[in-house]
């Protein structure tokens, strides 16, 4: 198993989503069960992969049957299985909305089943990209990857049609700008080492002299990412991204495309560039750049009255809190920046189904009104109430475990950094409580809002959200739940991989 | 102390949480509904009291740990002084039971389920808070605390109230943040962050930043308990129903804050360290600045309710100043004050439910001639009232006594005069309330005494208090477990506060 | 090294227009000159002077330094691949876009948006 698992991780997605709309073209006929069949799948690989690399240690894939340094490897340890597995479960919900719960979405009006086929292939293509990201160990296909998974981000977010066509084209922009910087940087490294492998590029910096190439390189690879990784300044495509993507897509994108950038990130500048000493200063850049991000993801988001666009600033303020724990790099960072990704993509996946859910059923996407709906879908709003304690940092859901590690590891770093992390980490929490406190207030204790035409013709109101959301909804909430309570068997599992990858490196080097 | 591995301390904890799913499912049929309330009254009640005679053989039920955090578990243990507000919180949540059905049902409240289920995920966390055995799971049942109560505070669901349920919040959540904080850090400077009697801090850090954790933890703890700056939202919540306000606002929450600062000086600083830091003076000197100024804003205040949280703010602060000076007698005469306090306000809570069930009336202005109408209600009143002014024989003079004679162990005579003042303040702005009931002539003949669910539940309080002032250890020994909960942190103290034990 | 310069003065032309110009596709045509700029750079790594294309002729052993690298030439396909393809999307998102809006000014466009 563990000699086909890796390459199928990849290729399965990969072949999906060529499959689906060729499917959908010559059946003529919806392809919902296939699609899901094709996720559920996919996460059974990556589970069986967690399962393996959790038992037997870490894996290494040469594509192909090419070795490293000269062919493409895929690297599986305990980090890249728990992203593959986030990624590969998100994707299940979001296959599921996409398969039932778009009826009655704006995306979905006047829909066939190519266009549902394609659609279907898109997310399939957008895991692929993902999952290849997750798992590779060439800096060039990385890349590759990125783009991967970018087009097919675009093409979803487009689907929604009018505003959304507006905002895929902007993201498109910053993430072709992202991926070009990247690129830029990759020459760079390439040209001083004349390697594309990441442990080949880790065993050789060291003994490359440190100028302005480096630096350069270094640099250029960071901001690329993070541009990808919403990090504040570079955040501006999100809120709009967020905010127009048509509902089963955005439960997906808002969850997990911006944390595996940050994957990206941490495996570069925590592991391959770890030993520089301008990834160094990069990374306590990013120490400070989080900092402001989550400052100023949580007053923006206060300031928002449509309950969308309020968590696209959330995701804000939750990426510069991951990012604050790359950038420390401390095994206690990295684990509450990873428990945060697990944490927050839980969390913002239910959110996003749920409010997506909402507003395109017609109640609208203002706070006010949200008024009185709790009353009328209560298991619903009880989970995504759970969604929003966990990201207020509540115990004992899952959000607020990733925030006391990143406050344990704040401490343990000291200094100016570690206190400004420390604080901007308790007034997010402090400005979370206001904004989602605000909703939670409408939902369950405010009078529902009379909506004019329901009134005057007297019909009884039909259901808050389409009815199969609540599966996706109810189901992370559960898991958001469960994460928080076994989150020590969690811990156990990743952080050792990640000890001994970064300690493998540094005794690698000269 | 010998430790006993048992679920009983999870059954206490989770008897009210297991109660909210079938009370939110039977919403349609009111009796099954509060029956569930009951029968989780009554498992809580039936733990709580399980675990005393371990305790009176000066062992402790313990929970299996269930591994949260790095060296942070959850875990419950059931030690003297968490026992103490256990089976305090039981009792008097039964109490409140039948006193809500009499309230709600008489006042034909909406949501009753929803208050219900609040109601005991509330009780639950309380006794979560009671029986946490490190500050990782006290800050959690603290932070549950805080989130189940506000339903309650919003029930009437007017704008005005929710602006009070939005001050509410804003006082306890910042200062569960603050309290969040102060946790990682005390689990970064001493792994486990266990409660232990006398304290675990000492050594763990410099002085000044055992001085900073200090003030962030009291922050955490004192905003519930409302400590001047800090109480602000106490008067404010008073919007809540009576009942919430008679269980929530003088017993769990308020009291959790109390029992948190308890927990705080006794079993994470330890007495001796918070001398050694000088913390001791000035929260001795906060907790009597809070005495006298809320007691000089009750003497101001119409509203019946309010007059009754200001009295809660100033009594509240009895608990603080015991933990404050720290020495033994102090000790347990504030432990056993959570006990007075609970039993006496409870009754003049629950008074003035019936009186606004009876007559809508809010103001003490408004209560002429109601003495002589409502008779049983006013008796309890009276009872409620004299022993907060710490009458002998009742136990508010109990817990009194022990704290004036704890401050004389320290030295500290300024305190006696303190509680001479206040208790002279009390009756000042209790003894009115009779006045105007009793002598003056009430101008509506048709007020009668309302159902007897509201009648019982004052005059059972009452009388438990009479019973607690006479013999303070019989039933659930709660001087027993105030007095042990002490002597275990004073084995913990060297030798100069360890007089006046015997 | 002036072809390094020239192509970080390309890629910074690219992104200059990218944020600053006020049509969509004016911005669109500068992320193409962006993408060129990282193709220059690629190439212009592998070049060296006297070297020929990496293809066996004939007689005496080969020596590597009479090569040029094909490992850039070869990635630049893919990054070609993929410059082609966002463009190819981004003119589709254009035409849905100018059909919808009958703008592609972008300040209009966001006030549309609002």
């Amino acid at each position: 198993m563990r000699d086909v698992l890796p390459g199928l991780l990849v290729a399965l997605p990969l072949a999906g989503a060529a499959f689906l709309p060729l499917l959908a073209a010559l059946s003529r006929r919806t392809t919902r069960v296939p699609a899901l069949a094709l996720h559920v799948a996919i996460l059974a690989a990556a589970l069986a992969l967690f399962g393996s690399v959790a038992a037997g240690g870490p894996i290494r894939y040469a594509l192909g049957g090419w070795p490293g340094p000269w062919g493409i490897e895929l690297w599986l340890d305990g980090l890249s299985t728990l992203m593959a597995v986030l990624v590969s479960g998100m994707a299940c919900f979001a296959s599921f909305a996409q398969a039932f719960g778009s009826n009655e979405d704006g995306a979905a009006r006047g829909s066939t089943p190519l266009r549902e086929g394609l659609l279907r292939g898109a997310l399939l293509l957008l895991v692929a990209g993902l999952l290849g990201i997750v798992a590779t160990r060439d800096v060039f296909n990385l890349f590759v990857f990125l783009e991967i998974s970018s087009l097919a981000a675009y093409t979803l977010v487009a689907s929604g049609g009018g505003r959304s066509t507006v905002a895929a084209f902007r993201y498109l922009l910053a993430g072709t700008a992202a991926g070009s910087l990247y690129l830029f940087g990759v020459g760079f490294l390439y040209a001083l080492t004349g390697t594309l492998n990441m442990d080949d590029l880790a065993s050789r910096l060291p003994s490359v002299e440190a100028d302005a190439a480096l630096t350069v390189a270094v640099v250029l690879i960071a901001v690329g990412l993070s541009i990808k990784a919403a990090l504040f300044p570079l955040h501006g495509w999100l809120p709009d991204t967020y905010v127009y993507t048509p509902t089963p897509a955005a439960g997906f994108i808002a969850a997990v495309m911006a944390k595996v950038s940050a994957y990206a990130l941490l495996r570069l500048l925590g592991e391959v560039l770890a030993g520089t000493e301008a990834g160094a200063v990069v990374l306590e850049v990013m120490i400070w750049l989080g900092v402001a991000g989550v400052v100023a993801g949580g007053v923006l988001a206060v300031a928002q009255r449509a309950v969308t666009r309020m968590l696209a600033w959330s995701s804000i303020s939750a990426m510069g809190m991951i990012l604050i724990g790359v950038g420390m790099g401390s095994a206690l960072a990295i684990t509450g920046a990873l428990f945060h990704m697990a944490a927050h993509a839980l969390a913002k996946g239910c959110l996003f189904f749920g409010a997506g859910g909402v507003r395109a059923r017609g109640g609208g996407d203002d706070v006010e009104r949200w008024a009185g709906l709790g009353a009328r879908a209560p298991w619903t709003f009880a989970a995504l109430t759970v969604a929003a304690l966990s990201l207020i940092g509540i115990p004992p859901a899952a959000g607020f475990f990733s925030k006391y590690y990143l406050l344990s590891a704040s401490i343990a770093a000291g200094g100016p950094e570690g206190i400004a992390s420390f604080a901007a980490i308790i007034l997010s929490s402090l400005l979370a409580t206001v904004y989602f406190l605000r909703v939670l207030e409408a939902v369950w204790f405010r009078a529902p809002a009379e909506a004019p035409d329901r009134a005057s013709s007297g019909e009884p109101a039909g259901p808050v959200l389409p009815r199969p959301l609540a599966l996706p909804v109810v189901g992370l909430a559960v898991l958001i739940l469960l994460t928080g309570i076994f989150a020590r068997p969690f811990e156990r599992h990743v952080l050792p991989d990640w000890e001994t990858g970064t300690a493998r490196i540094a005794a690698e080097a000269p | 102390m010998t430790e006993i591995v048992s679920l009983r301390p999870l059954l206490a904890v989770g008897a009210g949480l297991a109660a909210v799913l079938p009370i939110l499912l039977s919403g349609r049929r009111p009796a099954l509904r509060e029956g569930w309330t009951f029968l989780a009254g009554a498992v809580q009640l039936g733990a709580a009291l399980s675990m005393l005679p371990a305790a009176l053989a000066g062992a402790a039920h313990v929970s299996p740990a269930l591994p949260l955090l790095p060296g942070m578990p959850l875990q419950f243990r059931a030690d003297p002084l968490g026992l103490l507000f256990l089976t305090l919180s039981s009792i008097l949540w039964l109490a409140t039971s039948s006193y809500s059905v009499g309230y709600l049902r008489s006042l034909g409240l909406k949501h009753q389920t929803g208050y219900f289920a609040a109601f005991a995920a509330a009780v639950a966390a309380a006794a979560g808070v009671a029986l946490a055995a490190n500050l990782l799971t006290f800050l959690i049942a603290y932070e549950v605390l805080t989130l189940t109560t506000w339903p309650l505070v919003v029930h009437k669901r007017t704008s005005g109230v929710f602006g009070s349920g939005r001050s509410y919040l804003a006082y306890t959540l910042i200062a569960g943040q603050l309290l969040l904080g102060a946790v990682v850090w005390v689990g970064m400077l001493a792994p486990g962050a266990q409660f232990t009697p006398g304290g675990f801090l000492a050594g763990a850090a410099s002085d000044g930043v055992l001085r900073v954790l200090f003030v962030l933890l009291l922050v955490g703890v004192g905003s519930k308990a409302a400590v001047f700056p800090l109480h602000g939202w106490l008067p404010a919540a008073m919007v809540a129903p009576t009942p919430v306000s008679a269980l929530l606002h003088a017993v769990a929450v308020v009291k959790a804050g109390a029992f948190g600062v308890l927990r705080l000086t006794g079993w994470v600083f330890g007495p001796d360290l918070m001398h050694d830091l000088g913390l001791s003076l000035p929260l001795a000197l906060l907790a009597a600045g809070t005495i006298l100024m809320a007691s000089l804003r009750a003497l101001g205040e119409d509203h019946f309710k309010r007059r009754l949280a200001y009295s809660t703010v100033s009594q509240l602060s009895y608990i603080v100043l015991g933990g404050a000076i720290g020495t033994p007698l102090a000790l347990a005469g504030a432990a056993f004050h959570i006990v007075a306090h609970g039993f006496l306000k409870i009754t003049l809570f629950f008074c003035a439910g019936s009186v606004y069930a009876a007559t809508g009336r809010e103001h003490i202005s408004q209560l002429s001639g109601l003495g002589r109408a409502m008779p049983f209600t006013f008796a309890a009143f009276a009872v409620g009232a004299l022993g907060m002014a710490g009458m002998p024989l009742l136990p508010g003079f109990i817990s009194k006594w022990n704290l004036a004679l704890g401050a004389l162990d320290d030295h500290q005579v300024w305190v006696v005069a303190l509680l001479v003042v206040s208790g002279l303040l009390n009756l000042a702005y209790y003894l009115p309330i009779l006045r105007i009931a009793v002598f003056e002539p009430g101008d509506d003949r048709r007020v009668r005494e309302p159902s007897p669910w509201l009648v019982a539940p004052p005059v059972f309080a009452a009388l438990a208090a009479i019973v607690l002032g006479l013999a303070p250890d019989a039933g659930a020994r709660f001087w027993f477990l105030a007095e042990s909960a002490a002597r275990s942190v004073a084995e913990h103290a060297p030798e100069f506060l360890t007089g006046g034990l015997p | 090294m002036t072809t390094y310069a020239f192509a970080a003065a390309l890629f910074a032309l690219g992104i200059g227009g990218m944020a600053l110009l006020p049509n969509l596709l004016r911005k669109l045509l500068a992320m193409n000159v962006m993408q060129v700029a990282v193709i220059v750079f690629f190439v212009s790594l592998a070049f060296k002077d006297g070297a020929t294309v990496p293809i066996l002729g004939e007689g005496g052993t080969p020596q590597a330094a009479d090569f040029m690298n094909p490992l850039p030439h070869t990635l630049m396909l893919t990054a070609i691949v993929v410059a082609v393809s966002s463009t190819g999307l981004a003119l589709g998102l254009l035409v849905r876009i100018r059909s919808r809006f009958e703008t592609l000014n972008e300040r209009r466009l966001l006030d549309r948006l609002r």
